[in-house]
């Protein structure tokens, strides 16, 4: 766990809740941002708007949080007077406050792996005070109330009642106070609690009546008597990092080294924990039942009944388990919309970069993932995003020229297949042409002028995936980091999940993702290699065939299979994994053949042992990781076995041939 | 004592009920914004009500309206919570018949100030 910034246990909670708060807060506010650029008229929006600052501004100021609050009250100064009709929205005033709204994303996120909140805006809040003032700004549009404001000054209701002259009166009336924004002075102060005062007197008269109407029937509790000793007030404390007390401030300078991530904390849905109760306590119901049975089968051995009641015991309990499984599994998942969020403020930004008009289409936001890869497929859709404005969307002149609309697509989507999620990022763009591709590819040395001639345009798109081919990544605002499209594809391998391509030359790309669904638990084909056993995930698995020896030939010393009309390169299992006394001959083995992407191998195998849903445990520290091994499960007679690592096998074999990974 | 906090940031009303409870006021129950309120004041009973200003749906000030309407639970005590320190707004409180407001980010002793005075100003604190 890491160091928590509060020292008090309280805060640092409140603190955990103002980080998920703020994040939720922020994510509504770059949806809002980029709505309210389509819809400037929509008052709702721009209360939103001020809402979700406001409330940043509010709890920041509470945890104190200075700079977070004062960069916040400037865009709630400026969004006053959008909601007040004395300003009106503008793309300037948008990009202001996405710039805001970053600040305060990079603050909340130094905080959070506690660090410290700093940094120098005066340069963005003399823009926001710029666009806030138009004097200084001329070319701002902008809708004076200075109809409201006259009026105001004319119709005195002095008059009125200068009878019975009043601290309320005075303050509802007093026309400086009411029309100023300055803080109040003492006498104002005094004024306005005089005010109060008078509402107070006037609330005790009315409800006098009321009491005396409603008689006694409800009963009011006695308050406890508030005296006016002083309260001792609990400031949020800082854990000193350093040793002396530096400052009043209630953030220290934390010492950057000493400073670690808050634990984490996520938010479940409460139905979701409801049920895994209701689940847990079938659970402890088969349970209690287990060990009834097991005492009356020990007084009584031979009882079918009893021998019966244990195995529907067993099965309910087996029920009930995999139901907790998929519960449990299910509080991890989050709609991909959460992915999908950040999405139109990228579009939004690249379009401007790039000088083109991009439409960007969001479908099926609530397909649910996993909460570890969502995280870790931000920054491949964030390339992949980056990849389809850059090089796949045309320039406007282009596109009208060409015959298609002024602005392009983009559409990102995604859906539940079986056991896996299914992203696709697709354009309505150039498309890619796949004798270029392989041009540049045989140009760079990464294939030979054969293999080119044989590849085919599927295989051909894939070229961009390999390393070193895409070079002409610009390192952008944007991406951030400077990664191409073979990184794109180590990070989706890494999640057990592949990458396709799929394009039209003139009419558009599509990126293919398939995911599963989560990480931790599969679907294993069991294979035996000699004595062992080993687990084979079987997404990857795309058949599995007998060998038969007119099938098997060689190729430069690589081992290849022939399956209808394609080659296939061999992995014998045994020796990959260095199993000792391998067999020589292939007689009555099998070949699973295993793919990614368009990668296949053919593995061989002693014997099938059937298919089961594996757990995946990582090796634990001690092993470290081993080549070829993804990790261990352990199956139901308690056995433990390794579950292969497909991707790096593949890995291997290819390296090892004249086809280059 | 029973406490009724209204307030659409989960973490002001944390800040809001950790003052309380150091003041020893454990009853309390919170609402996220003002329809939320009523919904609680329709089912429970409560002797004061705690609210932020700026909320979704249904505002503080469009919350004191409606408590201050219905007879049976205007009488209850109102203060507002809020950042908003402009002049017009405090009209507006004063006007809804709001019994005080105290302004964003406040000491857990301003709090317990504000909550005494309107007490003691509708004759309660003498209880
Ligand atoms: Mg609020």
């Amino acid at each position: 766990m890491g160091a928590p910034l509060f020292n008090d246990p309280e805060m640092q909670e409140i603190f955990e809740g103002y980080l998920i708060e703020t994040r939720e807060l922020l994510d509504n506010l770059s949806q809002d941002l980029m709505i309210i650029e389509k819809q400037p008229d929509d008052l709702e929006l721009i209360n939103g708007i001020f809402r979700n600052f406001h409330t940043i501004k509010g709890t920041s100021s509470f945890m104190g949080f200075s700079v977070i609050a004062g960069i916040t009250h400037h865009a709630e100064d400026i969004l006053n007077k959008l909601r007040r009709n004395e300003l009106k929205i503008n793309l300037p005033i948008i990009d202001c406050l996405l710039q805001v709204h970053d600040i305060i994303e990079g603050s909340v996120e130094s905080l959070r792996t506690g660090e410290i909140e700093s940094g120098d805006f005066s340069e963005i809040i003399n823009k926001i005070e710029e666009l806030k003032n138009p004097g200084a700004a001329p070319d701002i549009e902008l809708l004076v109330n200075e109809d409201t404001t006259g009026n105001k000054k004319d119709s005195s209701k002095k008059s009125k009642k200068d009878t019975q002259k009043s601290a309320l009166d005075d303050v509802l009336t007093n026309q400086e106070l009411v029309s100023g924004q300055d803080d109040f002075s003492e006498e104002e102060l005094a004024l306005i609690q005089a005010a109060f005062e008078e509402v107070n007197q006037q609330f005790v008269q009315d409800n006098a009546q009321v009491a005396f109407i409603q008689d006694s029937g409800q009963q009011v509790s006695q308050p406890e008597k508030l005296s006016s000793e002083p309260v001792i007030e609990k400031k949020p404390e800082i854990k000193q990092v350093e040793h002396s007390k530096t400052t009043n401030a209630p953030i220290a300078k934390a010492g950057a080294a000493a400073a670690k991530p808050a634990s984490e904390t996520i938010r479940i849905d409460v139905n979701r924990v409801e049920t895994l109760m209701d689940l847990s306590g079938e659970l402890v119901l088969g349970r209690n039942r287990l060990a009834q049975i097991t005492d009356l089968i020990q007084l009584e051995p031979d009882n079918k009944d009893r021998i019966r009641e244990l195995s529907e015991t067993t099965a309910q309990i087996d029920f009930v388990t995999s139901e907790i499984q998929s519960a449990v599994m299910r509080m991890r998942m989050v709609p991909i919309g959460k992915l999908y969020q950040k999405a139109p403020r990228i579009v939004r930004d690249l379009a401007k970069e790039f000088n083109k008009k991009i439409n960007l289409v969001v479908k099926g936001e609530e397909t649910e993932i996993d909460r570890g890869i969502i995280e870790e497929l931000n920054d491949p859709l964030v390339h992949m995003i980056r990849n389809s404005c850059d090089h796949g969307v045309e320039s406007p002149e282009e596109r009208v020229k060409i015959g298609k609309p002024e602005i392009g697509t983009i559409t990102l989507d995604a859906d539940q297949e079986g056991n896996n999620i299914v992203l696709r990022i697709s354009d309505d763009g150039r498309g890619m042409d796949p004798e270029k591709l392989k041009a540049k590819a045989v140009e760079k040395g990464i294939i030979t002028q054969e293999q080119a001639s044989t590849m085919t345009s599927r295989e051909a798109f894939q070229l961009i995936f390999l390393p070193g081919f895409s070079t002409a990544v610009k390192v952008s605002s944007v991406s951030g980091r400077g990664v191409g499209m073979d990184v794109v594809r180590t990070n989706i391998q890494n999640l057990k999940g592949m990458i396709e391509i799929d394009s039209t030359l003139g009419t558009g790309s599509i990126f293919i993702i398939k995911l599963p669904l989560t990480l931790a638990i599969i679907q294993g084909l069991l294979v035996r290699v000699k004595n062992e056993t080993y687990a084979l995930p079987l997404s990857s698995v795309l058949e599995v065939v007998a060998i038969d020896d007119e099938s098997i030939y060689s190729i430069n010393q690589q081992e290849v299979i022939r399956i209808r009309k394609e080659v296939l390169p061999l992995l014998r299992l045994d020796l990959a994994l260095k199993v000792k006394d391998p067999k020589t001959d292939l007689k009555d083995r099998n070949v699973v053949v295993v793919g990614l992407g368009t990668h296949k191998i053919g593995i061989v195998v002693d014997d099938l042992l059937g298919q089961q849903e594996i757990v995946i445990k990582s090796l634990g520290e001690y092993l470290g990781s081993i080549s070829g091994i993804a990790g261990s499960t352990i199956l139901g007679d308690g056995r433990v076995i390794m579950i292969i690592d497909v991707t790096q096998l593949i890995q291997l074999v290819f390296s090892k041939t004249i086809f280059k990974m | 004592m029973k406490f009724l906090v209204v307030d659409d940031s989960p973490t002001m009303r944390r800040i809001v009920i950790n003052a309380l409870a150091s003041f020893g006021f454990k009853e309390v129950s919170e609402a996220a914004d003002g329809q939320e309120a009523l919904a609680k004041l329709a089912s429970e009973n409560f002797d004061f009500i705690i609210t932020d200003w700026n909320m979704p749906n249904m505002s503080g000030l469009e919350l004191t309206l409606a408590i201050r309407e219905d007879p049976s639970m205007k009488h209850l005590p109102i203060l507002m919570v809020t950042t908003r320190g402009l002049k017009q707004d405090i009209v507006e409180a004063l006007k809804a018949k709001v019994n005080n407001y105290v302004v964003k980010p406040f000491t857990p002793q301003v709090l317990r100030e504000k909550m005494d005075a309107v007490l003691k100003s509708i004759g309660k604190s003498g209880l």
